[in-house]
């Protein structure tokens, strides 16, 4: 695999994570809200 | 401890909570207070109408509506939330309206969503007359309308499907390929993306559809219905699961992208988009409890995770179940048995596990949910609490016969020779089809009994003093006799029927005479809606019979009523009878 493909598919998993991390803030406020 | 023991112990402790269950409260939009109050006769005609919840519902959402005995609409504006308090709805009134009785009828969204409404009569004095019989309306269109229905199980189970076939595809089948030549995960796959994308369609029109029947609008009234989508705590938490989902739909499509299952192990890339992955279904499933029931149901710091568990583990099984039938629909003839003796012994240890999750936090939420013991059977959201339990009772039952039965013949296979395809394992493979596909179908039809349940309102806190009842009359004339801390009691109730004066008595005697110059209340409580309390004064109109005209029985149900008797001499005692009125 060449460097370029490593660094794209590095971007994008990075990217994706930061999605995750993003839905994962949203749903704990959710949660925060609901509880407090 | 064998498998089999496991279940089995699983099945005891299910009976045994179920068996000691305490008296726990949940909480929809509950009316505390209103004014006029119920059944007072006014000397002056009030120039609004003003309820106050238990919390603060949405005025846009809401419907009062104030008629008199003809049926007119006394109203002259829309419903506002009230400037001093925020939990309080103001309708304003006809001036100087005629004396005579009027209908008030209410219908609010809880905070959760759910559609609670409710009805009581007031009268303009000083002498509005006998009560009539009011004509209530009802508004069918609740949360379990059919379309509702439906596009909210399609909706759970494309996101279950999909978020269950990630698991199984990432976790469970990701060795395949590399153990059985010949094979790949593309069908898998394939079939993810398809989920993925009924999901992310599903919510959408899910939501559009909830709002429109809150709001009584067309579902085609997009334009009107989006800006509503964020206004309730229901609507923005299905918003939010939307743009998680969305989320979790493309870190899993880049997951797909740069996974390589012909390594054993992950590159840093798989690792850190099956993570986002991962955390985006998280959210995903915690949102449907945290702005529905779950929300609402005191603990709440046990009861949002306990249904945030209760929807992975429902998850995982389901598309497992999915993606195994896919997996045999799609496979080579020829390597069928060896694909599925790599995954379906895994599959059926994270299965197990599943099972016992969700028999656990089911188990929990049932008590959580449940104000008394028999709300199970006496209950629309009980009933529903029953035949999901039975439907998945059944499903583990053929689980149980593939862990037992066809999970150690194929494992028998791919442990043996290479192909793998020994006659037992074909039957054994045919077998597995069958009993995944009808347990499939099994879980599939669990999920809409939850769709059902989660649309339902949970029995309210009265509904548990049905179990402190000295006895249940009704529906026609009443006329029961009970004993109480040695006074003998008779309650009459004519007709007994609801929305119409009824006229109620209570003959009470101790040693065969009469007991005069008691202290007699009478208070309503309908166990089945959320209404503001009732009181009345009885008066003695004969030695020992204390009685009252009123029209209390609002709606049709079963009404708690408590004669609450202060005896001259003596202890005070109450009596309960629940009293079933028709129309």
């Amino acid at each position: 695999m060449s460097t370029p493909q490593i660094v794209l598919r590095l971007t994008l998993a990075v990217l994706v994570l930061v999605g995750g991390i993003v839905a994962a803030v949203v749903a704990i406020e959710v949660v925060r809200t609901v509880l407090s | 401890m064998t498998r089999a023991g496991r279940i089995l112990g699983a099945l005891v402790a299910v009976v045994l909570c179920l068996a000691v269950m305490p008296e726990v409260a949940s909480a929809h939009a509950y009316l505390i207070r209103t004014s006029p109050t119920a059944s007072r006769v006014l000397n002056t005609p009030p120039r609004q109408v003003s309820l106050t919840y238990d919390e603060a519902v949405e005025p846009r959402f809401a419907i009062i509506s104030v008629t008199n005995v003809d049926g007119h609409q006394e109203t002259t504006g829309p419903v506002r939330r009230s400037a001093a308090d925020p939990d309080t709805l103001v309708v304003p009134l006809r001036p100087r309206l005629p004396e005579g009785w009027y209908l008030i009828y209410w219908r609010a969204i809880s905070v959760d969503g759910h559609p609670v409404q409710g009805a009581f009569t007031y009268a303009v004095g000083p002498n509005p007359g006998p009560a009539p019989k009011f004509a209530v309306p009802s508004i069918s269109a609740g949360a379990t309308a059919p379309n509702l229905l439906i596009t909210r199980w399609v909706m759970f189970l494309s996101v279950m499907v999909a978020i269950g076939l990630f698991a199984l595809r990432f976790f469970v089948a990701r060795s395949l390929p590399r153990r059985v030549d010949g094979t790949g995960l593309r069908a898998l796959s394939v079939a993810f993306v398809a989920a993925s994308v009924i999901g992310v369609l599903a919510i959408p029109v899910y939501l559009d559809f909830a709002i429109a029947s809150d709001s009584l609008r067309s579902v085609f009234d997009v334009g009107a219905l989006v800006p509503l989508f964020r206004v309730t705590a229901f609507g923005r938490g299905y918003v939010d699961m939307m743009l998680c989902f969305a989320l979790f739909c493309v870190a899993a499509w880049v997951a797909l992208l740069v996974d390589r299952p012909d390594r054993r192990s992950r590159s840093l890339a798989e690792i850190l988009a099956q993570t986002g992955a991962l955390l985006a279904a998280g959210a995903v499933l915690v949102l449907p409890g945290a702005v529905g029931h779950a929300g609402q149901t005191s603990p709440r710091g046990l009861s949002v995770p306990v249904d945030w568990l209760h929807l992975i583990a429902g998850s995982v099984w389901l598309g497992g179940l999915v993606g195994l039938l896919v997996l045999w629909f799609t496979a080579d003839s020829r390597r069928r048995v060896a694909a599925l003796s790599v995954v379906v012994p895994r599959f059926s240890t994270v299965a197990l596990g599943s099972v016992a999750l969700l028999l656990t936090t089911g188990t929990i939420a049932t008590i959580d949910h449940m104000p008394a013991l028999d709300a199970l059977w006496d209950t629309g959201y009980g009933v529903a609490i029953l035949v999901k339990i039975a439907i998945l009772l059944v499903a583990m039952a053929v689980a149980a016969g593939n862990l037992l039965s066809t999970r150690p013949r194929l494992a028998a296979a791919g442990g043996g020779s290479s192909a793998g395809d020994g006659a037992d394992a074909v039957r054994a493979a045919s077998l597995l089809r069958r009993l995944v596909a009808v347990e499939a179908v099994l879980v599939a039809g669990a999920v809409f009994v939850a769709a059902l349940l989660s649309s339902l309102a949970p029995p309210p806190p009265a509904f548990a003093k049905q179990n402190a009842a000295l006895a249940s009359v009704g529906p026609g004339t009443v006329a029961q006799t009970i004993e109480r801390a040695g006074y003998r009691l008779q309650v009459l109730v004519s007709p007994n029927k609801a929305a119409a004066p009824d006229s109620f008595a209570l003959r009470i005697t101790k040693g065969g005479q009469p007991v005069r110059h008691a202290d007699v209340t009478l208070t309503f409580n309908h166990t089945e809606m959320q209404m503001p309390q009732q009181q009345y004064q009885l008066t003695e109109t004969r030695p020992g019979v204390y009685s009252r005209r009123a029209p209390a029985l609002i709606m049709v149900g079963k009404w708690a009523l408590a004669f609450n008797v202060s005896p001259p001499g003596g202890p005070p005692f109450t009596a309960l009878i629940i009293d079933e009125a028709n129309g």
